[in-house]
């Protein structure tokens, strides 16, 4: 006797399970699935194990909830996933390249249909830092374009707050992508706080975010009730902090190895050229 | 290649809030950062007692992250930001010397031999200097970390950094005063591998994680020297002069305190010249045991004060908050939360 109905082409193939089949499996949506070939599928194939692993490590960290507890470590996890998915093969370098541009047709989604986004947009032009519950939200929505672009999500920190909220627009419906070409579920999407699903679409294109642009490097000080940067004064926390470090009893125990902190700091001001490179 | 990969799944949990807060953070769900940091139970809860080897783990580590010769790779993060960097350490008869270098971006470099500390921030073509201190003569912190009331120290597991086995400890403060740490400790070397500072709702502030490791056996001096272009007259040198200085004596006490917060308290007190150049300044030490703070006054009078830095500030897990008083400009500086750094600074009371 067999109730399930049958699939078009044989599901243990993993040939078979395309990612719209395994959305359909990771979200329980099982009634014209054949759920247990489509597992035995999944099972079988490298592939399709590290998507299955990678798309419920992205919805669990965009639902804030604990990701996958194991033995394994949470980095070996990730960077087993991340190597073992070819998530890199729609992105392009491009030379001297100094901000995140998703390609169509998401970027065509005026702003204002994604109300949702305005709060982290808002956050955004803040500052790195000064993000709050809407910052993370935007972070979260750019995590896969963090992949690539390590600082992609900040890039909008230092520009136009309209400048940073089309790029919050672009953004955050490539990473629902089930959104993409379709606004309003581009916006329904992004409407519940990126809480419901990542659907199962190809990475939007991205270009590679240099590291070394001067508008995406660097942890400011920033003002602690705005979340501004602290601009000229910077140089002067910066001595402070050294000194701090430099005869700090604690420096050691802390374990912060303490000057990564300035080695980590960016202290241009937005939009200084950069010298020497 | 590793470090790249390392690279992009630190940028994912930083950036995600589920990974940040909970995975990594610990705190609130204390048990499933464990699961997923530390990778093995332990003991866990308030109630459970400080397994004997937790603290001296931490001041054997505390020890070796000096007295060891290394060279590595690890990542920084801390507000969303991520750094590679590299560093080379070696401990020799004279003291230590240092080079941590990005990897990423502006090429920043801070290079640290027995004499001086050398910040080169390349970009702007600019490098401060001042007078190291020898690790030895910090002050010591009095109770040792296990009778610390205010922390509860713990082993909570065995995890593998950088390819290393390490032990896991965690160290939890008992109020939102302070911050707490986790570190994982090289179970050969006690060199410290990973470390966290959270806050007091658990969530990661910052974190620091080697990606690999070498020990060796000694480093050849001429990796430690600054650039030559780090020393051309387009630089600015803050602090040259005063480098060559000996700090001034620290029997000057001016700065006093009306009540501080709970746990903390003075180590003592110095009087020296910025490495940015202008005033000395008197310069305050705090501790609660484990994390410090820096109490700075610029003894100006209001009006000729410089109160660009009023106000809360923070970087990382760094917070700051200055505050002008007639007599003087008090900012206070610490790896604490924004408001004992701020209650710091109202307690100030200076002296005539």
């Amino acid at each position: 006797m067999n109730t399930t109905p049958t699939p078009p082409t044989d599901p243990t193939d993993p040939a078979a399970v395309d990612a719209p089949t395994l959305s359909q499996l990771m979200d329980g949506e099982w009634h014209d699935v054949d759920r247990s070939a489509c597992v035995a599928a999944v099972c079988a194939d490298a592939r399709l194990k590290a998507r299955w692993a990678r798309w419920h490590l992205a919805r669990d960290a965009m639902r804030g909830e604990p990701v996958l507890p194991g033995p394994a470590s949470l980095a070996a996890r990730i960077s087993a996933a991340v190597a073992e998915e070819p998530a890199y093969s729609n992105v392009r370098a491009l030379p001297g390249a100094a901000s995140v541009r998703t390609v169509a047709p998401d970027a065509s989604i005026p702003a204002e249909t994604v109300p949702s986004v305005a709060p982290a947009a808002g956050a955004a032009s803040l500052g790195p830092v000064g993000l709050g519950v809407a910052g993370f939200g935007l972070a979260a929505g750019v995590a896969l374009a963090t992949v690539v672009g390590l600082d992609a999500w900040r890039g909008g920190v230092d520009g136009a707050p309209a400048e940073a909220e089309a790029r919050v627009a672009a953004a955050a419906p490539a990473a629902t992508p089930a959104a993409v070409g379709d606004p309003v579920a581009a916006a329904l999407r992004v409407a519940d706080g990126f809480g419901t699903s990542l659907a199962p679409l190809a990475l939007p294109e991205v270009d590679l975010v240099a590291n070394t642009a001067p508008a995406t490097t660097g942890s400011y000080w920033v003002a602690g009730d705005s979340g501004a940067r602290r601009g000229e004064a910077e140089r002067r926390l910066n001595a402070f902090l050294s000194q701090h470090l430099e005869h700090s009893p604690g420096a050691a125990r802390q374990g912060m190895l303490p000057y990564s902190r300035l080695v980590g700091y960016d202290e241009l001001p937005a939009g200084t050229p950069a010298a020497g490179r | 290649m590793r470090v790249r990969h390392l690279a992009c799944l630190v940028a994912l949990a930083c950036a995600v809030p589920g990974l940040a807060d909970d995975a990594i953070g610990g705190g609130a769900r204390a048990d499933g950062a464990d699961a997923a940091g530390a990778g093995a139970d332990g003991p866990d809860g308030p109630d459970a007692p400080d397994a004997p080897g937790a603290v001296e783990l931490v001041s054997a580590m505390s020890e070796a992250v000096h007295a060891l010769d290394y060279e590595g790779t690890f990542v920084h993060m801390a507000q969303g930001h991520l750094s590679s960097m590299r560093i080379l350490h070696a401990s020799e008869a004279g003291g230590e010397r240092e080079r941590m270098s990005a990897l990423d971006g502006e090429a920043r470099e801070v290079v640290r031999d027995h004499s001086l500390v050398t910040c080169i921030f390349p970009a702007s073509a600019s490098m401060t200097v001042a007078p190291s201190k020898p690790r030895r003569a910090l002050p010591e912190i009095g109770a040792s970390l296990g009778a610390n009331p205010s922390y509860a120290v713990e082993l909570v597991g065995d995890d593998r950094v950088a390819g290393r086995a390490t032990r896991v400890v965690r160290i939890r403060p008992v109020d939102a005063l302070r911050y707490g740490y986790r570190f994982w400790i090289d179970a050969e070397t006690h060199m410290l591998l990973r470390s966290m500072l959270l806050d007091e709702r658990g969530r990661t502030l910052e974190e620091v994680l080697f990606t690999d490791i070498e020990y060796v056996d000694g480093i050849d001096p001429a990796r430690f020297e600054v650039p030559p272009e780090a020393k051309t007259s387009d630089w600015l040198e803050h602090g040259i002069a005063e480098a060559g200085r000996p700090p001034a004596s620290g029997a000057v006490e001016r700065i006093g305190f009306a009540a501080l917060p709970r746990g903390y308290e003075k180590l003592g007190e110095s009087y020296r010249p910025m490495p940015t150049g202008g005033a000395p300044v008197s310069h305050a030490m705090l501790s609660d045991g484990l994390a410090s703070v820096s109490v700075y006054v610029e003894h100006l009078a209001r009006g000729a004060q410089d109160r660009s830095v009023e106000g809360a500030s923070r970087i990382g897990g760094v917070s700051a908050y200055g505050t002008s008083l007639e007599a003087g400009f008090v900012t206070v500086v610490g790896e604490v939360p924004p408001a004992t750094v701020r209650a710091i600074a109202g307690a100030v009371r200076l002296a005539d």
